[in-house]
């Protein structure tokens, strides 16, 4: 196995779990490598010193995965805004809810209380109306 | 030298000078404008790329013509009015590390 092969495929396992851009970015470091080995090979070097060369300048896989994971880094920071602006929003439905079942809550009481202030009011008055009846009758 | 916080300027610079271009063409044209002073690994210039993509500063597209498939990196109209920005901070930056290090001090640092 050449150099070349033997490096993609140390970057290939770093770059597990980076998904379409870890597809894209061994794609990309293919088409580097070889095209840096080639170069090398129009100057004058052998295979093995050309594909030595292209690693060497390409950059360790690890450090290249690493790079790549910190560059991705900012949309997880962007998911991350959205996923706490969602649980805000979420935090202030249940508030508004909340609220509003205490406020009902509270206007159903006030109109049980009220309802039933309006009941004793009224016998209240119908005991007075028939007291006066009596009384006038006497 | 340190180059990797200027990297975006640099990228912006090259595809606005060069046209349209792939990785490999890119970090080479870079390697060859900067006198030698461009020294990170290559492999960490692609991530750099897809950040500036992701940003809209730069747009790329697989080129099926070449034997094998490469991405064709370009400068947006956005790209191009952020290297505008940077390279006015950059001219500022520069003209007052100059104004406090002198040009013969400057070249001790240097």
């Amino acid at each position: 196995m050449s150099e070349i092969e033997r490096y993609l495929d140390e970057l290939f396992d770093q770059l597990a779990g980076t998904g379409a851009a870890g597809r894209r970015a061994l794609l990309e470091a293919e088409y580097h490598l070889r095209a840096v080995a080639a170069d090398a090979i129009t100057r004058g070097l052998s295979q093995d010193q050309a594909e030595h060369e292209a690693v060497g300048r390409f950059g360790p896989p690890a450090l290249v995965a690493r790079t790549l994971r910190s560059a991705g880094r900012l949309n997880r920071g962007v998911s991350t805004a959205w996923l706490l602006a969602g649980l805000a929003a979420c935090g202030f439905g249940m508030l508004v809810t909340r609220i509003t079942t205490a406020t009902t809550i509270a206007a159903a009481g006030a109109a049980l209380l009220f309802g039933r202030w309006l009941a004793v009011r009224g016998a209240a008055l119908t005991s007075a109306r028939r007291g006066f009846a009596l009384r006038s009758r006497r | 030298m340190d180059l990797r916080g200027h990297l975006d300027l640099m990228l912006l610079a090259t595809l606005r000078d060069d046209g349209p271009a792939h990785g490999y063409a890119i970090i080479a044209s870079l390697r060859e404008r900067s006198l030698g002073a461009f020294d990170l690994p290559e492999g960490t210039v692609y991530p750099a790329l897809y950040r500036l993509e992701r940003d809209g500063l730069v747009g790329s597209e697989w080129d099926a013509s070449a034997a094998r498939r490469r991405r064709v990196y370009s400068l947006t109209p956005a790209g191009a009015r952020a290297l505008a920005a940077k390279r006015r901070d950059w001219r500022d930056f520069a003209r007052g590390m100059r104004a406090v290090l002198g040009p013969g001090k400057a070249e001790e640092a240097g």
